[in-house]
């Protein structure tokens, strides 16, 4: 019987500057979250500082990809701004990517 | 740092690569002109570098100044680091004082846009004496713009793991950035590679999250004390200024910022402000024949 592959040790992504306001929101995740893919992620905030990497109970088969891993990021802050609340909670991080990527000329500038 | 550039950005930014290195980073800069400790310093923002000032350089140093375009820690040429910590701007202003030290400056005249503004502001904060003359576009002096302050579509670009993800994991920001250039610049393959250049030699866009979440908000906000200072000094400034300012530029409208800088500097009416009326952010992809004129100008007046 073949194990189950082990996930990356390495964090999917480290956040060095996660501002006090938010800091309830994101512990409002608790320290596991799961995206609507079904992965699983690991949340650690320490200070300032977010970790999210993959909980080493996780079985990643097939191994997502890039833009998978994305997708459930994006759905992770999406779940943060709504935890926030008020006008965070309004925005859509979709659009938000579109009108950045220049498929909205008109919409913005840096 | 990036030792070569292809040679199609080559074919339009000639200029020999200068370097210096300050505490451990390898800090690129273009330096043009002649060897004077006089100098014409052109600073650029982000998600830039000083490809930016290509169209103003040659003007510049054919009217007998020395130009001097650094790339800042994170930006065009120079290294990458990827501790947020180091791009403070405070970190930034030390570091460009080095590097004019290095190159021997003893005075400038200084155009800034954009960050360029707080960190070339700052120097002449830090280093009374050596700002002889102050241009500026589109820029501002630390704390943030109504654009700034709105969620959409600004603030929620660079909140919690969204900054990472679109900044980093995906380049939305670097790739919007021509959105405030003109469209020949913005469809020009060339130029487009050239301001994508350093993110992808680096493998990392980090960089480019940096800096705005160093965009001050509010009175404990780690860059306030240097916006509070700057406001303070500004209204005592003997220095003669110049304003090129891009008119349609929402993240900092003339009547919002310009005018403010303007009236608040003492010196700031002598001369008219140009604004030019579809010019956004990046003002020197509109505007480079009237910046390097301004800059002579400033020159010929803060240099005698």
């Amino acid at each position: 019987m073949s194990k189950p592959p082990l996930v990356p040790e390495e964090p999917v992504l480290v956040d060095e500057n996660v501002l006090e306001e938010f800091h309830d929101a994101v512990r409002s995740l608790g320290s596991e979250w799961q995206a609507p893919s079904g992965r699983r992620y690991r949340l650690e905030l320490l200070g300032r500082r977010l970790v999210v990497s993959w909980p080493p109970t996780e079985t990643l088969s097939p191994a997502p990809s890039g833009d998978e891993v994305n997708e459930d990021l994006l759905a992770m802050g999406q779940a943060i701004y709504n935890a926030r609340g008020g006008e965070w909670a309004a925005v859509r991080l979709d659009q938000l990517a579109a009108v950045w990527s220049g498929n909205n000329r008109r919409g913005a500038t840096t | 740092m990036i030792d070569e550039l292809p040679a199609e950005v080559r074919s339009v930014f000639p200029f020999a690569a200068h370097w210096v290195n300050v505490s451990g980073f390898n800090l690129h800069y273009v330096d043009e002109g002649p060897r004077s400790s006089d100098a014409v310093l052109l600073l650029h923002g982000n998600p830039t570098w000083s490809f930016l000032y290509r169209k103003v350089i040659p003007t510049v140093a054919a009217a007998g100044l020395r130009v001097i375009a650094p790339d800042f820690l994170g930006s065009g040429r120079s290294d990458h680091s990827q501790a947020e910590g180091e791009y403070q701007i405070a970190h930034h202003i030390g570091r460009t004082l080095s590097l004019l030290d290095a190159a021997g400056v003893n005075r400038l005249v200084v155009f800034c846009q954009d960050w360029g503004g707080p960190i070339g502001m700052g120097c002449g904060l830090a280093r009374p004496g050596l700002l002889r003359g102050l241009g500026l576009g589109n820029t501002f002096w630390g704390e943030g713009s109504e654009f700034h302050r709105r969620v959409f579509p600004w603030r929620a670009l660079h909140g919690p793991v969204v900054g990472d993800v679109l900044f980093n994991r995906r380049p939305v920001f670097v790739d919007g950035a021509r959105l405030g250039m003109p469209p020949e610049v913005a469809d020009d393959p060339v130029a487009q590679l050239a301001y994508r250049l350093p993110w992808k030699v680096h493998g990392s866009y980090l960089g480019t999250l940096a800096w705005p979440r160093a965009i001050s908000l509010g009175p404990d906000h780690p860059t306030q004390p240097l916006a509070d200072a700057l406001w303070a000094a500004l209204g005592s400034w003997d220095v003669p200024v110049r304003f090129v300012w891009g008119g349609a530029d929402p993240v900092f409208p003339w009547t919002e910022q310009g005018e403010r800088l303007w009236n608040r500097l003492p010196r700031g009416h002598e001369a008219e402000p140009l604004v030019v009326p579809d010019g956004r952010h990046f003002i020197q992809e509109y505007a480079p024949d009237e910046i390097a004129a301004s800059m002579i100008d400033l020159a010929t007046e803060g240099f005698s």
